[in-house]
């Protein structure tokens, strides 16, 4: 056998930085040149935070996203999509908490001919009674189809404990049943002409195209778009009160364990050593708690363990699916790893700052990705260089800060625990589950 | 007319001394390599009593080998920021890792010492752990969901109980547990060997750099006697509909249909693939327009498996909006399945469906990983490593006639299976 190779640093990478202009109707174009890539992304930004839905009618801004594409007023029902996908391109609309995103994907010899499309479906759809009905049905069997998922209902209940009440944020984007139903093709027409407009927008554009191309292309699709919309913030988000419940789900074979805390956003100054500190306990393959409970006692698939941003504030989520009998164990094993009884090491450190730093470059190879995760930060209106920025934060990150950070946010008796399972199964008594008796502890 | 798509992507191939086939993509634009390993091993290997093994065996190959201790396999690849991963299909059982180019040639190294060294170090504790851990896997991924058995009843009504297609990779649990550490050293040393193996490299690696690597870390792994794989005989269409109904507690009334077809790499494949795509791939097709549209499908999809041992499978699948049954909508689903059949596609949608599948297509090839993957798979499936670079023009190449011809040999009604979960009250 040969002698381990040794590896050298990999050269030097920065997140690509865009060409950017503005339209004549003020939506700023980021324009990401990427040659050998030949399938274009483009992503069309639009500033419209949930909280603007009334209550009454949750789930309009999904529903009108998904509408999007059904057809428009000069392309009435599938003479719509027959353009798209006769210029072999593909688009969609989804809402998330704070913005509207409308995307394409066309290969480079059609995107001319496509973006076009995209500016007809986000500035004048039709949004007819049928498809907004067919729709609003769908998104119905779509939420049966999540409830019927065990880490859906822990997450979801870990949502509504560790958000404020008041806030939309603790209800799924896409609405729930009672709101949904009520929905109608009157509501979704007026939401849009309400809504969506150029004010605060961003268009994205990723793959192996000119800037000038790029920039004629915007310009003739969206640089003539009006609208009389309103700046709309997100409302801010505030802590829950927390919980600790095992949600009985009778036949289910397997516990469904979520644990979870209120979060930060990434303009935080301890956002590099918490994601330092969420690797090395329970974010990556080799992490404390994924080695403990996987690699040694073979309870587990996997845990995975995530700091999830919102503009302000955030969520931190520990999730693992273990058999039923196993999962109280699995629990204490979790409860003693969170404690961090043994400080991080420098080489658990130098380890995590390694992986997520050397593997940026890897996950941004493609158009779809870089067009993804430049969304993400016109998303979070956040600086068009945040992730050069965060590379170089990470680098800088010591042990006592991941530890500091890590514990400031996380720790067992703060933590909110769900666990759907069946209920009989588990064998929950005082002694196997201390937890359950104790409630969640505000964080000093 | 619209242009189209002409993208290419460079290759070399080779084999070495020992068997072992070599494919390079240089790719100048981007910062890492993707190292792909696929194995022609697969669950349809597996002998009975011994369900769920491929995968099985897949697990322990991160266990440790003479040179990397258990769990450092993963521990090196998070040092040098790589990824890496594996899956255990019907036909092949593939491993991956995407690393910056500065630590290329350490993946190597790493799947060399375990492609020679693997049994040195695999014990009963280690087979032991990730026996559970496969078992946790299927509890997640099949036992614990709705639906999660459907694969398992379709491949019963679509093959004998005897037939390599028979089961599904994740296997039984009775299997997993009767699995032994014998089973293990003898199944590595039948098919974990050079000449079994083909190893894709894509990115930033010049080919004589990359073959010079692949060469000096692999090509040492010494040859095993040629032990090929048994042929599976082709199957006919069914011809006697086999139905089987699952009442269980699932959010929906589902049907899944399933078709023998010949498999992937037979030449006719294309065409039931762009006729699959005709008829569900996009917003226009006709099974979306005459079945969703119309409100009697939440949702419909058409798909070809993949397999390559004598047969492949259609499946096609639609979920009942409420207060429509099932009986309803598979007879909708026939009909509109048979005037498809009889009509053959138009010109129009065959040329859509031809330029959906290029950008599919161009989007699967865009990442490296996802690239080195489709090389590998087309030499081992297709003995045509180049397949990357014709592909689009096999398929621009179709005509209505031939789309037409071939649904109409495999894909009629009374050719399909059916398996209807029905929600328990």
């Amino acid at each position: 056998m040969r002698p381990r190779p040794d590896i050298t640093a990999p050269l030097s990478w920065q997140f690509p930085t865009p060409q950017q202009s503005t339209l004549s109707s003020g939506i700023e174009v980021w324009h990401y040149r990427l040659p050998g890539q030949y399938v274009v992304t483009a992503r069309l930004i639009i500033e419209l935070p949930l909280s603007v839905e009334q209550p009454q009618l949750e789930g309009i801004s999904s529903l009108t996203a998904r509408c999007l594409a059904e057809g428009t007023i000069d392309h009435p029902g599938l003479s719509f999509a027959s353009a798209i996908e006769n210029l072999g391109a593909q688009a969609t609309g989804a809402a998330g908490n704070s913005t509207v995103q409308v995307t394409l994907e066309a290969p480079v010899t059609s995107f001319g001919q496509a973006l076009p499309l995209l500016a007809e479906m986000t500035m004048s759809p039709a949004l007819a009674d049928d498809d907004t009905d067919r729709l609003k049905v769908s998104r119905l069997a779509e939420i049966g189809q999540q409830e019927s998922h065990g880490p859906y209902l822990a997450s979801t209940a870990l949502r509504q404990c560790l958000l404020g009440a008041d806030s939309r944020l603790t209800r799924p984007a896409g609405g729930l049943s009672a709101s949904v139903a009520a929905l109608s093709g009157t509501e979704v027409r007026d939401f849009h002409q309400r809504h969506y407009g150029p004010r605060d927008a961003i268009l994205v554009i990723a793959g192996d195209l000119e800037h000038d191309q790029v920039e004629a292309y915007a310009q003739a699709s969206l640089g003539s778009w009006k609208s009389a919309t309103s700046a709309i913030s997100p409302a801010p988000v505030r802590p829950g009160p927390g919980r600790r419940a095992i949600i009985d789900r009778p036949g289910a074979v397997q516990a469904d364990l979520a644990f979870g805390w209120f979060g930060i956003d990434q303009a935080d100054r301890r956002w590099a050593a918490l994601q330092v500190a969420c690797t090395i306990v329970g974010g990556s393959f080799t992490s404390r708690i994924n080695h403990r409970l996987r690699e040694e006692l073979g309870y587990t698939y996997g845990v995975s363990l995530e700091a999830m941003p919102f503009r302000q504030g955030g969520l931190i989520y520990l999730t693992a699916a273990t058999r039923t009998e196993v999962a109280l164990a699995a629990v204490a094993e979790i409860m003693d790893l969170l404690a961090l009884k043994q400080a991080f090491t420098a080489d658990e450190v130098s380890q995590a700052i390694n992986y997520m730093r050397r593997s940026a470059p890897l996950l941004f190879d493609t158009a779809e990705s870089v067009a993804g995760q430049a969304a993400s930060l016109a998303a979070g209106r956040l600086p068009i260089d945040q992730v050069s920025r965060y590379l170089e934060e990470l680098a800088n990150v010591s042990a006592a800060q991941a530890m500091d950070a890590f514990t400031s946010l996380v720790t067992p008796a703060s933590a909110s625990i769900i666990a759907v399972a069946e209920a009989g199964g588990l064998g929950a008594s005082e002694t196997t589950a201390p937890w359950l008796q104790v409630p969640v502890a505000p964080l000093a | 007319m619209l242009k189209c798509v002409k993208q290419t992507f460079p290759l070399s191939t080779s084999t070495l001394a020992n068997g072992l086939r070599v494919a390079i993509n240089h790719d100048p634009w981007v910062p890492g390599v993707a190292v792909n390993l696929w194995y022609d091993v697969g669950s349809s290997d597996e002998q009975r009593g011994r369900t769920g093994f491929a995968h099985l065996f897949e697990h322990l190959m991160f266990s440790g080998s003479a040179n990397v201790a258990n769990g450092e396999f993963d521990t090196i690849m998070q040092q040098v920021g790589g990824h890496s991963n594996a899956s255990t299909n019907f036909d092949c059982t593939n491993y991956y890792e995407v690393v910056p180019a500065s630590a290329v040639e350490l993946a190597l190294w790493l799947e060399a010492d375990r492609l020679s060294t693997l049994l040195e170090r695999v014990d009963q504790t280690n087979l032991d752990t990730q026996r559970d851990v496969v078992k946790e896997e299927k509890r997640q991924s099949h036992d614990n969901v709705p639906y999660g058995d459907a694969f398992e009843h379709l491949l019963a009504l679509t093959f004998p109980a005897d037939h390599p297609y028979a089961h599904l990779p994740i296997g039984s649990m009775a299997d997993l547990d009767d699995a032994t550490l014998d089973d293990v050293h003898q199944f590595f040393r039948r098919y974990y060997r050079p000449d079994n193996l083909i190893v894709s490299l894509a990115g930033a690696i010049e080919p004589d750099r990359g073959l010079e690597l692949v060469n000096h870390y692999l090509g040492e792994v010494a040859m095993a006697p040629t032990n090929p794989r048994p042929t599976v005989a082709a199957l006919p269409a069914m011809t006697a509909l086999s139905r089987q109904e699952v009442v269980a507690s699932v959010p929906q009334d589902v049907i899944y249909l399933t078709w023998r077809i010949p498999p992937i790499s037979d030449p006719g494949n294309d065409a039931l693939n762009i006729w699959l795509s005709v008829i569900s791939g996009s917003m226009t097709s006709r099974l979306t327009e005459g079945l969703v549209r119309t409100n009697l499908a939440d949702s419909v999809d058409c798909y070809d498996l993949g397999l390559n041992r004598g047969n492949s499978v259609v499946v096609a699948t639609a979920a009942c909006v409420e207060g429509v049954s099932p009986e309803q909508l598979e007879e909708a689903m026939s009909s509109l399945w048979e005037q498809a059949i009889n009509q053959g596609p138009t010109a129009v949608e065959l040329d859509r469906a031809k330029r959906l599948e290029d950008l599919q297509y161009l989007s699967d090839c865009a990442s490296t990983r996802s690239r080195a993957e489709h090389i590998g798979a087309a030499w081992a499936l297709f003995n045509d490593a180049d397949e990357i670079n014709h592909h689009l023009d096999d398929i621009h190449a179709l005509t209505t006639d031939a789309v037409a011809q071939a649904a109409s040999q495999w894909l009629r009604p009374e050719q399909r299976a059916v398996l209807t979960y029905r929600r328990s009250a």
